[in-house]
């Protein structure tokens, strides 16, 4: 400060002006960094003073599904236009957290793929195909394991001798 | 810089570094997993084959009928409901009606067999079989075709082709058999009756004979018949197969007068003449007895009424009235003989031969020697021939054997051999041997 006053007027007025935009920018900035970190969340820790932390420890959670099926693929073939076989499969939360569950198909134009939540019943499965569109399968707690139905149908305009293969794909999502 | 713009700036930096900072998070949180299998449709396919007897036939009086056997195969994967069809595709349309077509199962598929679980009609239109065959099965189709002898002689030298196609439909999917059976069907020309130009015949309507009127010209049934002036006719064969229908009888001066088609409806007795209305087709009804006469430019049929007079109507088979059945008088064409010969005399040899019954007045005999004329016999009623050495021509007077020929004519119809023998010639003898 008293740099700052051995200098003529002028410059003296002039360097107070600079001084607090300086501190002001700088202000920002460090608040600004403050918040980023705080939402980063990993980072945080270098500004814990580990002279004060007790023992403990940090876990992140994790998600995860499995599925596991016993198709027979006989009960697929040789079918009519309007039939519809239906065979049941199970997913699995595997994670620690709940996830909510859907199904989407890849197949042949000749078949139609339907996914629903539950044991197959004796009646056809409706609504619109998981080859269409994802079918929302509800939600899923964690470790439990959900049986499922998957409905394939020949469609009208199927081509007879159609061979294909499917996949259906079964998406978590926190 | 403004007060404004550092707020500003400050803002968005702040919001760059939170962004950027919080953005790791988001990826951690989905997952997938996947089931699959294979599906498939259906294979639907057919065949069939023709198997045993064909079905190509020509139908005639003796053969009415035709089967083939055509086993359908249902070589897809599932159940379905096939289909054979016979189908005319080319025939006329009498002939498309007149042909009856039978499908069903037999034991034996033979033209008497009875048909289970047939389906029948005939060529107007197609006759299917259905039914259901399981997947890789096989059913035996007995197919059976068959003409009315009314219809073969109403479809003389006609024709038909045909086709049997067989498909099968599995739920909205079908399928044909790749290449479809075919077959031609015939009927045969007609039967003309066979006459011998050289005979007489008497001609029957319902067992009574065909006369005539000498006078009047006119013919009726059982007109005259005790006498063969009146009741005796000759058939003279024409090119083309027809027949000329003259009065005949015992007598070296034939008598010409001619069946004669004089209008649509009648006919007379008419003095001989190159005319078409004295030309007849004589032809085999489907009884395969009896005869219809036919005239070639009426295109009419000689019917016989109730009352025995004769008329031209239109063709009908199952007519009694229009119904012919023919009889020869006497062969007139026997098998040739040896000739008797006898050479008591060295001046000449005598060689004889039976009289010709019935034709006596009618026939005439010539005599060769070495295929040499020599001489007439113009009397039948004396049925031999006197040779003598001055009578034999030249290349056939040597001495040795020769070979003695006598050939006859009936009312100038063609000459046929009566009787072979031989003559031997030693220094201008003759003898038999």
């Amino acid at each position: 400060m008293t740099a700052f006053r051995t200098r003529g007027p002028r410059h003296r007025a002039r360097q107070r002006v600079n001084l607090r935009a300086l501190i002001g920018t700088s202000s920002a900035i460090a608040a600004a960094s403050v918040l980023a970190v705080g939402l980063s969340g990993g980072s945080y820790a270098l500004w814990v003073d580990n002279n004060a932390a007790p023992a403990g420890t940090v876990q992140s959670g994790s998600i995860g599904i499995s599925t596991a099926s016993s198709f027979t693929a006989a009960n697929w073939s040789n079918m009519l236009v309007g039939e519809s076989v239906r065979q049941p499969f199970t997913v699995t939360n595997t994670g620690t957290i709940p996830v909510t569950l859907s199904a989407t198909a890849t197949t042949n134009v000749s078949f139609a793929i339907r996914v629903a939540s539950g044991a197959c019943p004796v009646t056809d499965l409706t609504g619109t195909p998981a080859s269409t569109s994802a079918t929302a399968l509800g939600t899923l707690a964690v470790g439990a394991t959900r049986t499922l139905c998957l409905q394939v149908t020949a469609v009208a305009g199927a081509t007879s001798a159609t061979n294909s293969a499917f996949v259906v794909t079964v998406a978590g999502a926190q | 810089m403004t007060r404004r713009a550092k707020v500003l700036l400050t803002a968005a930096l702040t919001a760059v570094l939170a962004l950027t900072g919080a953005s790791v998070s988001w990826a951690l949180w989905a997952t997938s997993a996947t089931v699959g299998s294979t599906a498939s449709t259906a294979t639907v396919t057919v065949g069939h084959a023709l198997t045993g007897s064909t079905l190509a036939v020509t139908y005639s009086a003796t053969t009415t009928a035709a089967v083939g056997v055509i086993t359908v195969t249902n070589s897809g994967t599932r159940s379905g409901t096939y289909s054979l069809a016979l189908t005319a595709t080319s025939a006329s349309a009498t002939m498309r009606a007149a042909t009856t077509v039978e499908i069903g199962t037999a034991a034996s598929c033979t033209t008497t067999a009875t048909l289970t679980g047939a389906v029948s009609g005939n060529f107007s239109a197609a006759v299917t079989k259905t039914g259901t065959l399981a997947a890789g099965a096989s059913v035996a189709l007995c197919v059976r075709t068959s003409m009315s002898l009314v219809n073969i002689a109403a479809n003389a030298s006609a024709s038909l082709s045909a086709t049997a196609a067989t498909s099968i439909a599995v739920g909205t999917w079908s399928a044909s058999a790749a290449t479809p059976i075919t077959f031609t069907q015939n009927v045969a020309a007609p039967t003309g009756f066979q006459s011998v130009d050289s005979n007489r015949y008497m001609i029957y309507n319902q067992g009574v004979c065909i006369g005539s009127n000498w006078d009047f010209n006119a013919i009726g049934r059982g007109v005259n018949c005790g006498n063969d002036q009146t009741s005796n006719w000759r058939l003279t064969s024409e090119a083309g197969g027809v027949k000329t229908i003259s009065r005949a009888y015992n007598t070296d001066t034939a008598p010409a007068n001619r069946w004669n088609a004089a209008s649509a409806t009648s006919i007379t007795l008419a003095a001989s003449s190159v005319s078409t209305a004295q030309r007849w087709t004589i032809t085999l009804r489907p009884d395969g007895t009896t005869y219809e006469i036919r005239s070639v430019t009426q295109l009419k049929c000689v019917e016989i009424a109730s009352g025995g007079s004769a008329s031209l109507q239109t063709c009908n088979s199952a007519s009694a009235g229009q119904g012919f059945t023919f009889t020869a008088v006497a062969n007139s064409t026997p098998a040739p003989i040896t000739l008797a010969c006898d050479s008591n005399n060295t001046n000449y040899v005598i060689y004889t031969w039976a009289v010709l019954d019935g034709y006596q007045a009618e026939v005439d005999y010539k005599v060769y020697v070495d295929s040499v004329f020599v001489k007439d016999q113009l009397n039948g009623y004396w049925p031999n021939v006197q040779i003598a050495p001055a009578e034999l021509p030249l290349v056939a007077s040597g001495n040795g054997l020769h070979t003695v020929e006598v050939r006859q004519s009936v009312s100038g119809a063609a000459w046929t051999v009566t009787g072979t023998g031989t003559l031997r010639v030693t220094n201008g003898n003759l003898s038999c041997s």
